[in-house]
């Protein structure tokens, strides 16, 4: 009997807990905390405990799959790769090689995002490179990078329980943050006030000192209001301002024209709770917003992330410990799939594929000549695929015929490709449309890094062989790019690829495996090998030099209700299930808590439709229609109905719209109208 | 904790343990680590006792189960509480009923109707079902 504990890192959220696969003869059998983790401390949530158990269900995919005749049936690695091949190069040679679109994953390991965005760029020659991240914190790159010059969490996780006032903000924290909300609530034992603005009630505002439950979409109009309290009380960090700013005066006469009064109206918080949230705010020494797509998920995400940085800015709550604007990141390693370039207009880094230096850096590098304009977005390429500018796609590890707004739009455009790719470890609702699937492996079948929400980067190691002929995705890539004749893809292990990124990213310089392996806790920026990584960012000095406010004004969402669709949707996540389920929903002690969708409706709705509770209803919207259980709540505003969009068989994202923010190009997953009626007789 | 707990009048005991019990996450591993938990997830896991996907799970009730459940095989080790990601006071509990009755769970976490109580009281006094992990639970006769 061979028996072995591995460390590795959880494949759920951004936290980044680790902890310790046993393994038993080959296989693994279960998760054993490890108490020397400092982000778990040996304590991780329901979804970390039973991270084991997809590894081997009987549904992983174990060899390549074509499509004939509408079915799928198993061929070998070399056919599947010669076919991929041949069919990429024809349609590049036909169309392009921006006719191909490439969707990387926030599950894969740094190492794989960076092999598949120099695989799109070097070996496709495309740009159009992008990832879930477009659907989570497109906003917060984009936002954060014009206030503060980095578009990344600005403080680590732990100092969390040192702040003195937590304000979160569009984050239902203790359900999909766990072990940062085990943070905010030793905080508040400690004597941190903690605010809670959002229009779900959801599990942390029992915590709450002041709970706002404003209006979904009106959280530029709730934070100018707050700015500009804060201002009229003169609790404004003068100092801060003066030396470590600029464009202050825009900020002061915009928020001017947010007084209470207005401000109350639109959002619909009582004048009280306003004024006590930025009295806490206002007065706090060590202030820290935790904030997630309660704030980006619209049309002005990149404005609502620009509202955070105004008020931690104003009162001086940047750069110091335990303060910062601090975006919660969704996935295990959507951190690192933006560090690593898996964008359609930068490099690992950050560097922008239009700057001169950047670009001719990659390409001696590379050898390659690179593309020289930024290319699609994630929504940008479902609308290209249906107007048929975009003929095919290659997707690892992503879901977007579950996790992508208006699902039947979706649908429509993979469909209408010439040739789609899915490389997974399930066959998802994504991979059923694809002509040719490659079976990728798990996290316990791999080596690589995973980088955290707070840039922490960590090793995730090999527990067992991959499964079937399952093979690790960047081996996949690399085997490919070798395949349609490219050079510089000899990699004989992950570390090499971890090298090269060192090679080429200046905030990933001083990481390396050797490093990592001796047990150093190392966030980026960490620019050369005796750097010992950065805990929080914009000390004395931003990274793009002062700290720039912008004065934002309130837009209404983009779909508001009307008489035909009276109601507010707003979507999200719930503790026992994760994203588009092609784990959790495999994994029997989740499924057995959550095993289907609801949609949750205000009593006073429910009474006015006579709707019971666990009753059977239709939600519809322009887009398209559900069925899906009511679960009636004083939770929620009146007006206003929640559906989780984890579940197929009552996916939200049938319903949500495609209207996007003009910037960042994230959908208003938040909003969108809907009508509620009584579904069939015998729900 | 445990003097503490034990001086506090059963009022500010009873609000004492409704705020520490609804930070419960339902991770499931006060249970998961209890070296002498030998049900097969018994009450905790039925929705008759307790309402699946709810958090936090019932107030005081999923607690009061998981004590009840392991009062006499207690050893002290205090597992329950190191592996709770929101820093629940569990061990406090198992301190306090050392030396008492099971029943005294009731006493230490007030808050419980006595309807539910009895209910608690009799399903515990049957013979629990011990089959547990899957590995123990290989060879033995399936009932």
């Amino acid at each position: 009997m061979n028996s072995d504990f591995v460390l590795t890192v959880c494949p759920f959220c951004g936290c980044g807990c680790q902890f310790y696969l046993q393994v038993l003869d080959g296989a693994v059998t279960e998760v054993l905390p490890c108490k020397t983790d400092e982000i778990s401390e040996g304590k991780p949530c329901i979804k970390g405990r039973n991270a084991a158990a997809f590894i081997n269900h009987p549904d992983r995919l174990k060899t390549p799959l074509i499509k004939r005749n509408g079915k799928f049936d198993p061929i070998s690695w070399d056919e599947a790769l010669e076919l991929v091949s041949k069919q990429l190069i024809d349609i590049k040679r036909k169309n392009g090689a921006d006719s191909i679109g490439v969707l990387s994953s926030a599950k894969c390991t740094n190492e794989e995002n960076f092999l598949m965005m120099k695989f799109a760029r070097a070996v496709i020659g495309t740009n159009n490179i992008d990832h879930c991240a477009r659907l989570c914190h497109a906003s917060t790159v984009v936002g954060l990078a014009k206030a503060f010059g980095s578009g990344a969490m600005t403080n680590s996780i732990p100092e969390i329980e040192g702040s003195d006032c937590i304000f979160v903000i569009g984050s239902n924290t203790i359900e999909q943050h766990p072990l940062i909300a085990s943070r905010v609530l030793r905080a508040k034992e400690k004597g941190s006030k903690l605010i809670v603005a959002d229009p779900r009630c959801t599990p942390i505002v029992q915590f709450a000192d002041v709970y706002l439950q404003h209006e979904p979409g009106t959280d530029v109009c709730l934070l100018n209001g707050i700015m500009n309290l804060i201002l009229s009380w003169d609790l404004a960090d003068k100092d801060f301002i003066a030396q470590r700013t600029e464009s202050f005066e825009e900020l002061a006469n915009k928020v001017k024209e947010y007084p209470p009064e207005k401000v109350c109206e639109i959002t619909g918080v009582e004048r009280a709770a306003l004024e006590k949230a930025a009295r806490i705010y206002g007065e706090a020494q060590r202030a820290s917003i935790l904030y997630a797509m309660g704030i980006t998920q619209h049309t002005t995400g990149v404005d609502n992330v620009i509202c955070c940085a105004n008020l931690a800015m104003l009162t001086g709550n940047v750069g110091r410990e335990s303060t910062g604007v601090n975006p919660l990141r969704g996935q295990n390693n959507v951190q690192g799939a933006c560090d690593m370039g898996a964008l359609p207009n930068v490099y690992s880094g950050y560097q922008s594929v239009t700057d001169e230096a950047a670009r001719a850096k990659f390409e001696k590098a590379w050898g390659v000549k690179l593309p020289d304009k930024a290319g699609l977005t994630v929504t940008e390429m479902t609308d290209a695929a249906l107007n048929g500018s975009l003929k095919a796609m290659y997707i690892m590890g992503e879901n977007p015929m579950l996790s992508d707004p208006d699902i039947n739009h979706v649908k429509k455009a993979l469909s209408s490709l010439d040739f789609l790719v899915v490389q997974d470890i399930f066959l998802s609702e994504t991979a059923q449309l694809a002509h040719v699937v490659l079976p990728g492996c798990s996290f316990a079948e791999k080596e690589g890094t995973f980088t955290g929400t707070d840039r922490r980067v960590q090793r995730v190691r090999k527990a067992i062989e991959p499964i079937g002929d399952s093979k690790p995705d960047w081996l996949i890539i690399s085997e490919l790019a070798k395949k349609m004749g490219s050079k510089g893809f000899d990699y004989k292990s992950a570390e090499e690829i971890m090298d090269e990124i060192a090679r080429l990213t200046p905030s990933y310089a001083g990481i390396s495996y050797q490093r990592l392996d001796n047990g150093e806790v190392l966030a980026w920026p960490c620019p050369s090998k005796e750097h010992p990584g950065t805990r929080f960012l914009h000390k004395d000095v931003f990274v793009r030099g002062k700290g720039r406010f912008f004065a934002v004004d309130y837009k209404e969402p983009a779909e508001l209700p009307d008489k035909e669709y009276p109601f507010i949707l707003t979507t999200g996540r719930l503790m026992f299930q994760y994203h588009t389920g092609t784990m959790t929903r495999r994994i029997p002690a989740l499924e057995r808590e959550l095993p289907t969708g609801f949609v949750e409706i205000n009593t006073e709705d429910a009474k006015r439709l006579s709707i019971a509770q666990g009753e059977k209803v239709k939600v519809k919207s322009r887009r398209g229609e559900i069925e899906i259980r009511a679960f009636i709540t004083d939770g929620i505003r009146p007006g206003v109905v929640f559906i989780p969009f984890h579940f197929a068989e009552c996916a939200a994202n049938a319903l949500t719209a495609r209207n996007i923010d003009p910037e960042a190009k994230i959908p208003e997953l938040k909003v969108c109208a809907v009508k509620v009626s009584k579904g069939s007789k015998h729900g | 904790m445990a003097q503490q707990i034990a001086l506090m009048d059963e009022k500010s005991r009873t609000d004492f343990w409704q705020r520490e019990l609804s930070k419960c996450i339902k991770c499931f591993g006060c249970r998961d680590v209890c070296p002498v938990w030998i049900y097969d997830g018994a009450e905790l896991e039925d929705a008759a006792w307790t309402k699946p996907g709810e958090i936090p799970p019932a107030v005081p009730l999923f607690q009061i189960i998981r004590a009840y459940r392991v009062a006499d095989l207690c050893i002290n080790c205090g597992m329950c509480e190191e592996t709770c990601p929101m820093h629940i006071p569990l061990r406090a509990i198992h301190q306090l009923m050392r030396r008492q009755p099971p029943e005294s769970v009731f006493e230490i976490i007030p808050g419980l109707d006595a309807e539910t109580k009895k209910r608690l009281v009799q399903a515990v006094r049957k013979q629990p079902k011990t089959k547990r992990k899957k590995s123990a639970a290989k060879g033995e006769g399936k009932k």
